[in-house]
């Protein structure tokens, strides 16, 4: 017993209980350092640089684009390259849709084309009649795409924007969308004089 | 130590959704705070071309002002001109030195901004060489 009680004193002998021991709580506290070594710091860093970042820079919103040209005032659209030479007034609540070279009524009616001048004038509230007017127009014309838009001075911008809609094309459940006239230049008309 | 694993989890999902919502190509587009867009059914995707933003407080060229208007009228040194001149100005001097594409512009004007202004503005565009004109609106969403 004595011999034995010496052994488990001495330094350089340790029994494997002993060492076992050591090892195990070795073990344990090595296990509980990797829990602790987890970073959540880098990671909250860029989650919060991040997400404001791409929060303010985000468009939630989808844009479209209407494109036009500009005809000065006073061109002269050559009748070869514009045989319909349409042009469309309008003064906020008043569409006129006219042609020096068509007479537009002989083609409402008939579907024919025939020389002469044309006038047919639409109030805000028939853009339904318009179309379908614009359609009768564009059956006749169908080499045709290009109209010019001689808004008033005071009229909004979208006033303007949602007649060109109209112009462009037309939406029907059973068609799709059909162009119209989607070739719009602005045009400046002379005042008339007083 | 309180449990972040539910937070993390809720800021990654929100950056996988803002990294699948983000346009990278509708950055450039968006216009001045001031400017309202008006609302278009076209289903054409606008191009970044050199933008002019009609504000109700002025007008714009790249974000920098070149003219200041009350409510959209012009200052009565320019109201009597079809030619907006600062701005004339402001696109040579762009044009001389390179920076834009002479031939397309884009208008970001607000929607109540009255014909004429933009009529005035793409006047004074052409008379330096630009043909097209891309206006910029909101998609609007079918009813």
């Amino acid at each position: 017993m004595e011999a034995l009680d010496n052994s488990v004193r001495s330094p350089t002998i340790r029994p494997m209980r002993q060492r076992s021991d050591i090892v195990w709580k070795h073990l344990r506290s090595g296990r509980r350092r990797r829990q602790e070594d987890i970073a959540m710091t880098p990671i909250m860093n860029l989650f919060i640089v991040l997400i404001p970042f791409l929060l303010m820079s985000a468009t939630f919103v989808e844009y479209a684009m209407v494109q036009n040209a500009l005809t000065e005032a006073g061109t002269q659209v050559s009748p070869k390259t514009l045989k319909l030479n349409l042009v469309v007034k309008f003064d906020g609540s008043r569409i006129e849709v006219t042609s020096r070279s068509c007479d537009l009524k002989h083609v409402m009616k008939s579907g024919e084309r025939k020389a002469g001048r044309g006038r047919l004038p639409f109030t805000i509230d028939e853009y339904e009649k318009l179309e379908e007017s614009l359609v009768k127009l564009k059956r006749a014309f169908p080499e045709e795409a290009s109209l010019a838009l001689a808004p008033s001075a005071t009229v909004p911008y979208k006033r303007v924007i949602a007649l060109m809609d109209r112009l462009r094309s037309r939406r029907s459940s059973d068609q799709g969308e059909v162009a119209l006239f989607p070739d719009i230049s602005f045009v400046k008309l002379p005042e008339p004089k007083k | 130590m309180p449990n972040l694993t539910p937070m993390i989890d809720m800021f990654t999902i929100i950056l996988v959704f803002l990294l699948k919502t983000i346009s990278v190509s509708y950055v450039g587009m968006k216009p001045l705070q001031a400017v309202q867009l008006p609302q278009s059914s076209s289903a054409e995707k606008p191009t970044r071309y050199l933008a002019v933003d009609v504000a109700p407080d002025g007008i714009y060229v790249e974000r920098e002002r070149v003219l200041e208007l009350q409510n959209f009228a012009l200052p009565s040194s320019e109201a009597q001109y079809e030619t907006i001149f600062p701005l004339r100005a402001i696109l040579k001097n762009r044009l001389d030195l390179g920076e834009i594409d002479s031939v397309h512009a884009m208008i970001r004007a607000h929607h109540d901004a009255p014909f004429d202004l933009i009529w005035r503005i793409m006047f004074t565009a052409r008379q330096l060489g630009f043909e097209r004109f891309e206006n910029l609106a909101l998609k609007q969403r079918n009813s």
